[in-house]
C-alpha cells in the first residue's frame, strides 16, 4: 500500500509547479485569456509604427506634405501600444499572483499531509524558504521568464516577417547574425549562472547568521566572540560579492557587445545596398524603407536580449522549481477528515469504511491499547519488539526507563506521528491512524516537553486558532492550571499578545497544560512535563488535572507525577 | 586595533603584579584579576580567522568601515571616490555618445537619398558606415565599463554598511536586545541595506543614464530646431507631474504589499516551526484555513501594488508621446522648406528618434524618483542604528579599562579584608573568608519598574568550589544567574576580588563571569568553531589550560559521541545545532563555557537533557580539572547537590546559604524537595 502511495504522490509532485500553473489558468480563465490577447496585441501593435514612419518619410522625400493622416495614425498606434503594454503588465501581475497563490495553497495542504519525521529532520527556516522564496522565484520564472519569452518570440518572428517582405537582403543578414548573437548570449549566461548559484548560497548563509547572532548574543558577548562573528558574517558576504563580481563582468559586457553588433548590421546593410542597382533591389531599399529597417534592426535586438535574460531567469528559478517538486513528492501520511472536514481528491482514495468507523467510535471506551508493536527508526536500532500496553479508561500509567529506552518514541507512536512496523495502537477503540482531525483534540492530547509558542494572544496559545473552543473553555482551562488570575492581571487579559517575556518558563508549562485540557480530552499524555517544573508547581498541576477530569486516562513519563498521583508504573526497555 | 599601546601597558603592569615577592593573600586576587586580563588580552589578539578566508583577501571583509562617521551616507560614498570618478568619466562619454546613434542613423538615410539622386558616391556611404560602427563601439565600451564600476561601487557600499550594522549587532547587550528589540531592528536594517544600496546604485546609474543623456538629447533637439524642440518638450514634464501625483499611492500600495508579505512569511515560519504541535492537537486544517486567508490578502495587496508600479509607466509614456504628432507635422514642413528651419531627411529622422529616446528616458526618471524614495526611507531606518555604536567608542572603552581596573582595583581590595556584613548561615566549611573570589552581600534584584524578585542574597564562593542554587519554579533561580551577568542593575553589593560587579560590567572584555543559560546558543558551524568561537587553542590559558577544544569536549564526555562522527570536532552541527541531540547540544555549550576562561562560571540548568551518569562524570571533571574557577550550578535536579560545596536555596524571594546537609537539617522546604526527588530512586527522568 505504501509503495503505491509513494508513486501516486511522486507523480503528483513531479510537475507540481506546472500543475499549479494549469490550475491557476483554469481557475481564472478570463484573466488568462485576456493576458494572452493583450500580449499578442501589444506585440503586433508595437511592430506597426516603423511601417507608418516609412510612409511618412517616403511622402516627404517625394516632396509632398500630405502627412496629417499618417502622422495621426502614427501617434494613435503609439498610444495604443502604450495602453496595451499597460494592460499586459497588469494582467501578467494578476496571473502571476494567482499562480503563486495556487502553488502556496497546494504546499500548505501538503504540509498537513506531510509525514511527521519530515518536521523533525528539517529546519523550520528551510521549510519556510520552500514556500516563500522558491515560490517567489517560480513566479519570477512565469512572469519574467515564460510569459516574457512568449512575447519576445512573437516580436522576433513578427519583425522577421516584416523584414522578409520589405528587404530580402537584410533578412539574410539577420538570419546569419541572430543565431550567432544567440549563441553568444547563451555563452554569457552559462558563465553567469555559476556565479549566481554561489551568490545565492552566500546569501542563504548570511541570512542564517543574523537570527543566530540575535539568539546567541549572550554567549557571543560573554565569550568575546564578537570579532569572530563579524569575520564569519564578513566572509559570507564576501563570498557572495566575489560571485557577483564574476557575474557583473559578463552582465556588463553583454548588452554593449550586442548593440555594437546591431550597429554593424545596419552599417553593412547601408554600405552594401549602394553598391549597384542589383544590391539596391535585393535590399528593397528606398529612403523610407531604410528608416523603417534601421528602426526594426534596433527593435529586434531588444527582444533577443530579453530572451537571454528570460533564459537566465528560468535558469535561476529552475533550482527552485526542482526544490518545490521535491517538496511536493515527499511521502505523505493519510489525513482522516472528520464528517465535517473538507475532503480533497487525495482523501477520496482512502478506504471509506475508515470514515464511518472514525466518526462513530468516539463514544467507545476511553482507554489506550498498544498491541504487539515492532518499531525502530530508519537506520536506528530496534526500539520495540512485540511490545504491548493496555491502559484502562481513567487509569493513570507512568512509563519509566533509561534514556533511549523509547519513552518519547512510545508517545510519538500513540499520537500517530510514527507508524509501528507491525502491530496496532488504538485510542478509545479507534486505530490511531483513523482518528479524524476534527475528533482528535476531544480524544487525545499531549503536553509537550517544551512549550511551542504560536504567534498571537494568550487565547491563541490555548485555542491554536480553533474557533470551536469557546471563551468558557479558555477560562476553564486557565483556571484548571491556576493561571487564570495571572492572565487576568495582564493588561488585556486573554487578549494580551504573547511573547517570551510574558510568563516564566514554568508558567509556560502550565499554559501548555491548559492548551491540552481545553477540549476536555479523554486521554492525555504528559511528556516529562516535570523536566521544567519544580515539585511545588508540579503538585499544583497534578491537583488541577485531577480535579479537572476524574475519568481521564493519563499516560506520563514523569516519576514525580507517579509519586504524587500514584497509579501503575510500567518500565520499558529492560 | 587602535589600543595597541594600552595593551602593552596592561601586560606590563600585570607582570609587575605577578612577580611581586611574598604576595599578600589579597594581592593574589589582584594578580588573579590582572593576569586574567592579560590572558584575555592575549586571547583577543590571538583570535583566528574562521576557515582562513579572512586572510586570503587583503581587504579583509568589513574592514572598509572605520573612517568617517558611519551614520552619514556621504562617508560611504566618499570612501569609494575613485570608483565614482571612473563612473563619472565613462558615464559622461557613454551618455553624450548616445546622441551619436540617432545622428548617424539620420545621416545614413540622408546619404542613401543623396546617392539615389546622384549627389554622393557609394564609397562615402561605406566610410560613414565604418565611422558609425567605430563610434558606437567606443560609446558601448564606455557603457560596459560604467556598468561594471557602478556594480563594484554598490557592492562596496553594501558591504561596509552591512559590516557596520553587524558590528553594532554583535556589540548589543542581551538587555538591549530584549528591551529595545534592537536585535530585530538591526536584522531588519541589514535587509534594508539591500534596498538602500539598490537605490544608491540606481541613482548613480540614472544620474548618467537619465540625467546626462536627457541633457545631451535636449541639446541636440534644440540645435536642430529650438522652437519645435520647445513645443515637443511640453509633454514629457506633464507625464512627470502625473507620475509624481501617483507616487504617494504607489508608495502606500507597495508598503501594504510588503507588510502583507511579512505577515505571510511569519505565518509560514510558524506553520513549519509548530507543525508537530498543530498536528498533535489536530489543528492543522484550522491553520491551513488561516494560511489561506493570509494568501488571499497577499495576492490582493500584491496585485494592487504590482499594477500601480508596473502598468502606470506605459501610460506616462503615452502622455509624453503626444509630442510626436507635432514633430511629424512641423518637422515635415521643415523638410519641405516651409517650416521654421530648413531640414533634410537626416535631421527629420534624427530628431524623431532622439525625441522618442528622450521620452522613454523621462518615464524612467519617474522610476528613478521611486527608487531614490525607497532608498531614502530605508536609509532613515538604518541611520539611527548606525549611530548607536560609534566605531571610536570601542577603543575609548578599552583605553579606560586599565584606568579603572588597574588603578582603582588596589584601592578597592582592602575592603575584602573585612568580613562581609550580613552573611547568613555558615559559610562553606573548607574556605576561609579571605579566599573568597565572588562575594554577594545583601544583594537584591528587581526588573526595572517590576517587583523585587530577589532580596538579601548573600553568599561567597572561592576558586575550586561549586555552589548549587535551587528553588521553586519562577522563584528566581535564572534571575540570580542573570543578576551575576549584570544585565540589569542590582541592589546591595556583589564583589569579584573586591571589585563591584556593576563596575566591572562596564568593561565587557574582561568581565569575570562566564554564563551558560537555558538555551545552548549554538550556531551553524563546526563543533570546533562553536566551542572556540575564534579563540585559538592555548590562548585561553587559565589555571586549567585548554590546549585545544578537544580538552573541554573530553571533559563533557564527548569522546563517545565522536565515535559516530567521523569528522569529530569538524562536524557541522546545523542551524542552532539541530543535527545534535538535546544533550549533545548542551554539552557542546558547556565545553564552550569551559574553553573560554572566566574565573567565575554560572551554569543554569546545564544537565537538563543529560543523563545522570554523564552528569556525574562531568561534575567530577569540573572538580578535578577546573579547580581554578568558582562554579555556580543552578539546577532543579538535586541529585548531585549532596556533593557540592555549598547550596543556595531560594524561597519566596529570599535565600538561604548552607550546605546540603545543613539545609536538610534546617530547611523543611528543601528537605521536602530533595526527598521527593530521591524517592524516585533509580528512575531516570529523561
Amino acid at each position: 500500500m505504501s509503495s503505491s502511495k509513494e508513486n501516486a504522490s511522486s507523480k503528483q509532485g513531479r510537475h507540481a509547479a506546472l500543475t499549479a500553473l494549469a490550475r491557476a489558468a483554469k481557475q481564472s480563465k478570463g484573466v488568462t485569456a485576456l493576458m494572452i490577447v493583450a500580449i499578442v496585441a501589444s506585440v503586433v501593435v508595437g511592430l506597426i509604427p516603423p511601417l507608418v514612419l516609412k510612409q511618412i518619410v517616403q511622402t516627404l522625400v517625394d516632396g509632398s506634405l500630405n502627412i496629417v493622416a499618417p502622422a495621426a495614425c502614427y501617434i494613435g498606434v503609439l498610444i495604443a501600444s502604450c495602453l496595451l503594454a499597460s494592460g499586459q503588465e497588469a494582467l501578467i501581475t494578476m496571473f502571476g499572483q494567482k499562480t503563486m497563490h495556487a502553488l502556496r495553497s497546494q504546499m500548505s495542504s501538503k504540509l498537513t499531509r506531510m509525514e511527521s519525521p519530515y518536521f523533525s529532520n528539517t529546519s523550520a527556516g528551510e521549510i519556510a524558504s520552500r514556500i516563500v522564496n522558491d515560490v517567489d522565484a517560480v513566479e519570477e520564472l512565469l512572469s519574467s521568464g515564460v510569459i516574457g519569452m512568449l512575447s519576445d518570440l512573437i516580436s522576433i518572428v513578427g519583425i522577421l516577417i516584416i523584414v522578409f517582405t520589405m528587404s530580402k537582403g537584410l533578412f539574410v543578414i539577420l538570419l546569419i547574425a541572430l543565431p550567432l548573437i544567440f549563441m553568444f548570449t547563451r555563452f554569457c549566461q552559462k558563465r553567469m549562472r555559476k556565479a549566481q548559484m554561489q551568490n545565492r548560497e552566500a546569501i542563504a548563509m548570511s541570512s542564517v547568521i543574523l537570527p543566530e547572532t540575535v539568539d546567541n548574543i549572550r554567549s557571543i558577548r560573554n565569550n568575546h566572540g564578537e570579532e569572530f562573528m563579524e569575520r564569519r558574517y564578513g566572509n559570507s558576504i564576501e563570498r557572495g560579492f566575489q560571485a557577483i563580481k564574476r557575474n557583473a563582468l559578463f552582465d556588463s559586457i553583454y548588452s554593449p557587445i550586442v548593440l555594437t553588433v546591431s550597429s554593424g548590421i545596419i552599417a553593412i546593410m547601408m554600405a552594401l545596398c549602394v553598391q549597384g542597382a542589383g544590391w539596391l533591389t535585393w535590399f528593397g531599399m528606398s529612403v523610407g524603407t531604410a528608416v523603417a529597417l534601421i528602426s526594426y534592426v534596433g527593435q529586434i535586438f531588444g527582444p533577443l536580449q530579453s530572451l537571454g535574460m528570460e533564459i537566465q531567469n528560468i535558469q535561476q528559478a529552475a533550482a527552485s522549481l526542482q526544490r518545490i517538486d521535491e517538496f511536493m513528492s515527499l511521502p505523505e501520511r493519510v489525513v482522516v477528515e472528520g464528517p465535517l472536514g473538507e475532503r480533497n481528491a487525495h482523501d477520496a482514495e482512502r478506504d471509506v469504511s475508515n470514515v464511518v468507523q472514525g466518526s462513530t467510535a468516539a463514544s467507545a471506551a476511553s482507554g489506550v491499547c498498544v498491541s504487539h508493536i515492532d518499531f525502530g527508526y530508519p537506520d536506528g536500532p530496534q526500539i520495540f519488539h512485540d511490545f504491548s500496553l493496555e491502559v484502562e479508561p481513567g487509569e493513570m500509567v507512568t512509563i519509566a526507563g533509561r534514556t533511549g529506552s523509547g519513552k518519547s518514541t512510545l508517545f510519538k507512536l500513540i499520537l500517530g506521528l510514527y507508524k509501528p512496523g507491525s502491530g496496532s495502537i488504538s485510542v478509545c477503540g479507534i486505530d490511531v491512524d483513523d482518528i479524524a482531525e476534527n475528533d482528535r483534540r476531544g480524544l487525545i492530547t499531549c503536553v509537550e516537553q517544551e512549550f511551542s509558542m504560536v504567534p498571537g494572544t494568550i487565547r491563541d496559545q490555548i485555542t491554536l486558532g480553533n474557533p470551536q473552543i469557546t471563551e468558557e473553555d479558555v477560562r476553564f482551562s486557565l483556571e484548571c492550571v491556576g493561571l487564570w488570575d495571572v492572565v487576568c492581571g495582564m493588561s488585556r487579559g486573554v487578549d494580551t499578545p504573547c511573547d517570551q517575556t510574558l510568563l516564566s518558563r514554568g508558567q509556560f508549562q502550565l499554559l501548555s497544560i491548559a492548551r491540552a485540557v481545553a477540549t476536555n480530552p479523554k486521554v492525555i499524555l504528559l511528556d516529562e512535563i516535570t523536566a521544567n517544573l519544580d515539585s511545588q508547581t508540579e503538585k499544583q498541576v497534578i491537583e488541577a488535572l485531577k480535579g479537572a477530569s476524574a475519568g481521564r486516562t493519563t499516560i506520563s513519563i514523569s516519576h514525580r507525577l507517579y509519586e504524587n498521583a500514584g497509579g501503575r508504573i510500567v518500565i520499558i526497555g529492560e | 586595533m587602535g589600543n595597541r599601546d594600552g595593551k602593552e601597558t596592561r601586560l606590563a603592569s600585570s607582570k609587575v603584579m605577578a612577580s611581586h615577592p611574598d604576595s599578600h593573600p589579597d594581592e593574589v586576587h589582584a594578580n588573579e584579576i590582572h593576569s586574567y586580563k592579560a590572558r584575555s588580552d592575549k586571547a583577543r589578539s590571538e583570535r583566528s580567522h574562521p576557515d582562513g578566508a579572512g586572510e586570503k583577501s587583503p581587504s579583509a571583509p568589513l574592514k572598509a568601515r572605520g573612517k568617517g562617521d558611519p551614520a552619514k551616507l556621504s562617508t560611504y560614498i566618499k570612501s569609494e571616490k575613485w570608483l565614482l570618478v571612473l563612473i563619472t568619466i565613462t558615464g559622461i562619454v557613454y551618455n553624450a555618445g548616445m546622441t551619436a546613434g540617432p545622428w548617424f542613423e539620420g545621416q545614413l538615410a540622408q546619404y542613401l537619398a543623396d546617392i539615389l539622386q546622384g549627389l554622393r558616391l557609394p564609397v562615402e556611404m561605406v566610410q560613414l558606415a565604418i565611422a558609425y560602427v567605430i563610434v558606437i563601439a567606443i560609446v558601448q565600451g564606455c557603457r560596459a565599463l560604467k556598468r561594471l564600476y557602478v556594480r563594484y561601487f554598490a557592492n562596496n557600499i553594501n558591504r561596509s554598511m552591512k559590516g557596520n550594522l553587524y558590528h553594532a549587532l554583535v556589540h548589543e547587550t542581551p538587555r538591549q536586545m530584549r528591551t529595545q528589540n534592537s536585535g530585530e531592528l538591526l536584522t531588519k536594517a541589514i535587509s534594508d541595506v539591500d534596498t538602500c544600496v539598490e537605490g544608491i546604485r540606481k541613482f548613480t546609474t540614472e544620474v548618467f543614464d537619465t540625467g546626462v543623456v536627457m541633457i545631451a538629447y535636449s541639446v541636440m533637439l534644440l540645435v536642430y530646431d529650438w522652437r519645435l524642440a520647445l513645443i515637443s518638450m511640453v509633454f514629457p514634464p506633464i507625464s512627470y507631474v502625473i507620475a509624481q501625483k501617483m507616487r504617494k499611492r504607489v508608495a502606500k500600495a507597495s508598503r501594504e504589499a510588503k507588510e502583507s508579505s511579512g505577515r505571510l512569511s511569519s505565518r509560514t515560519l510558524d506553520r513549519a516551526k509548530n507543525a508537530l504541535a498543530y498536528r498533535i492537537y489536530g489543528e492543522e486544517r484550522t491553520q491551513e484555513k488561516a494560511y489561506e486567508s493570509a494568501l488571499d490578502d497577499y495576492e490582493h495587496k500584491n496585485v494592487r501594488s504590482g499594477i500601480l508600479e508596473g502598468s502606470m509607466e506605459p501610460l506616462y509614456r503615452a502622455v509624453s508621446m503626444l509630442s510626436i504628432f507635432f514633430i511629424l507635422w512641423l518637422g515635415g514642413r521643415n523638410v519641405l522648406g516651409i517650416g521654421w528651419t530648413a531640414w533634410d531627411i537626416a535631421a527629420f529622422t534624427a530628431f524623431l528618434s532622439c525625441f522618442i529616446k528622450l521620452a522613454t528616458k523621462s518615464s524612467h526618471a519617474a522610476k528613478l524618483f521611486n527608487s531614490v524614495q525607497k532608498a531614502k526611507v530605508s536609509w532613515e531606518r538604518i541611520q539611527p542604528l548606525m549611530c548607536e555604536v560609534p566605531r571610536e567608542s570601542a577603543s575609548i572603552e578599552n583605553a579606560s579599562i586599565e584606568n579603572a581596573s588597574i588603578e582603582n582595583a588596589p584601592c578597592v581590595l582592602p575592603e575584602t579584608m573585612q568580613e562581609p556584613q550580613g552573611l547568613r548561615g555558615s559559610l562553606d566549611p573548607q574556605g576561609s573568608p579571605g579566599s573568597q573570589l565572588l562575594v554577594a552581600d545583601g544583594a537584591s534584584f528587581a526588573y526595572p519598574e517590576g517587583p523585587v524578585i530577589l532580596r538579601d542574597v548573600s553568599f561567597a564562593i572561592a576558586p575550586g568550589q561549586i555552589m548549587g542554587v535551587t528553588g521553586a519554579v519562577a522563584s528566581g533561580k535564572t534571575t540570580l544567574g542573570k543578576m551575576l551577568l549584570c544585565e540589569y542593575e542590582y541592589g546591595g553589593s556583589i564583589t569579584f576580588g573586591g571589585c563591584e560587579l556593576s563596575d566591572l560590567a562596564d568593561f565587557p572584555d574582561t568581565y569575570p563571569v562566564g554564563y551558560l543559560g537555558h538555551s545552548s546558543e549554538l550556531f551553524s558551524d563546526t563543533i570546533e568553531n562553536n566551542v572556540a568561537m575564534g579563540l585559538l587553542p592555548g590562548a585561553s590559558v587559565g589555571g586549567g589550560a585548554s590546549a585545544s577544544v578537544e580538552e573541554p569536549l573530553q571533559d563533557v564526555c564527548f569522546d563517545k559521541d565522536f565515535e559516530s562522527m567521523p569528522l569529530r570536532e569538524q562536524t557541522q552541527i546545523g542551524d542552532s545545532g539541530i543535527k545534535l541531540s538535546g544533550g549533545q547540544q548542551k554539552r557542546v555549550a558547556i565545553a564552550r563555557t569551559l574553553y573560554h576562561y572566566h574565573p567565575v562560571m554560572v551554569l543554569d540548568d546545564p544537565f537538563a537533557s543529560v543523563d545522570k551518569a554523564t552528569e556525574q562524570q562531568i561534575l567530577d571533571n569540573l572538580r578535578s580539572r577546573y579547580s581554578d574557577r568558582a562554579i555556580i550550578l543552578i539546577s532543579h535536579r538535586l541529585s548531585c547537590f549532596p556533593s557540592l560545596d555549598s547550596v543556595l536555596f531560594i524561597e519566596n524571594g529570599s535565600t538561604t546559604l548552607s550546605t546540603h546537609d545543613g539545609l536538610m537539617e534546617s530547611n523543611g522546604s528543601y528537605r521536602k524537595l530533595y526527598e521527593l526527588q530521591s524517592r524516585g530512586g533509580d528512575l531516570d527522568e529523561q
